[in-house]
């Protein structure tokens, strides 16, 4: 009866060991593998967006339908987005200070649902008669569908 | 004086122990080499892929975001850096036009790729490739037979048109 019972806990022991010891590998070798060039990549990729936009005067029409089309153009289709456009003005000719425009502001899709999203923000300038006229921040969101 | 018969079976082992150990230390070798062989080529495989992957990002950022160095590189022979815009992601098409008349030697010295290769390409929204003075816009060797490949596709502007660069690493 001894005999059996220290054999079956020195077994248990050594499976429990083992059992550690094989499940430590495969967490470890899974975690290698998460693509860690994936969020960097999607991240180049909204910048490349935002730049693109804003030196094509996109952004700077601030007129969401048309902004939207642009975004589902350039876009990879395995990538979903939120846009959010804060417009400000000068309080004064100075310019010494910015107040948000009420009504100007851009949204577009904003109650999608993020998933582990990537932001890239952009600034930008619109001029009327060769003065500033708005400055806004542009925010893209952007996470895989 | 003579041992009793459980006196001399003490500590032996029997043919059936010696079996049952003999198998699972079979079992637990062949299932380490298993493993070892596993996170071998998965660690190889990964590293390979991160190389070609940072490449290809390294790569495209190098020719969207830099006018190259010399600034003027189109016009000299001793071309230090490739760059392929005058401003942020704004794609010229004189330097464009003279990296496709480039040989593909001198490409990858300029971009400073040496154990991989890689294909470049402009094309626009719809996916077909723009045409440069009657020429497709694309240089570099396609990755036909290749394992690993890695495309990174990036946005930029060229002649007042948002297109796609791709830079394709392979090995």
């Amino acid at each position: 009866m001894k005999k059996g019972f220290f054999f079956s806990l020195d077994t248990a022991l050594a499976v429990i060991v083992a059992t550690v010891l094989i499940i430590g590998t495969f967490f470890n070798l899974s975690k290698g593998q998460e693509d860690v060039f994936g969020r960097l990549y999607i991240s180049k990729i909204a910048n490349d967006v935002l730049i693109t936009l804003n030196k094509n005067k996109t952004l700077d029409t601030l007129d969401s339908a048309l902004i939207k089309n642009r975004l589902n153009d350039i876009l990879p289709d395995n990538l979903a987005f939120k846009l959010n456009i804060t417009v400000y003005e000068c309080d004064s000719s100075t310019c010494q200070k910015f107040n948000v425009v009420s009504g100007k502001n851009v949204l577009i899709n904003p109650d999608s649902q993020e998933i582990d999203s990537i932001t890239a923000k952009r600034s930008f300038l619109t001029f009327e008669n060769n003065q500033i006229k708005y400055f806004s921040v542009a925010e893209l969101r952007v996470w895989l569908r | 004086m003579g041992l009793s018969s459980s006196n001399k079976l003490k500590g032996q082992f029997t043919t059936t122990e010696f079996l049952m150990i003999v198998f699972v230390l079979i079992f637990l070798i062949t299932l380490a080499t298993v493993i070892w062989n596993t996170v071998g080529k998965t660690i190889g495989e990964k590293t390979v892929k991160n190389e070609l992957q940072s490449a290809a990002i390294d790569i495209s950022d190098q020719l969207l975001k830099s006018q190259g160095l010399p600034t003027d590189w189109e016009g000299t022979s001793k071309i230090y850096s490739l760059g392929l815009v005058v401003g942020d992601h704004m794609i010229d098409e004189g330097k464009l036009r003279s990296m496709l008349n480039l040989p593909y030697s001198q490409i990858k010295s300029s971009l400073g790729i040496k154990t991989y290769e890689f294909y470049f390409k402009i094309v626009n929204l719809s996916g077909n490739i723009i045409q440069v003075d009657g020429k497709n816009a694309e240089v570099g060797l396609k990755p036909d037979t290749a394992s690993n490949i890695v495309n990174s596709r990036r946005i930029a502007i060229l002649n007042n048109q948002i297109v796609y660069a791709d830079v394709i690493t392979w090995r």
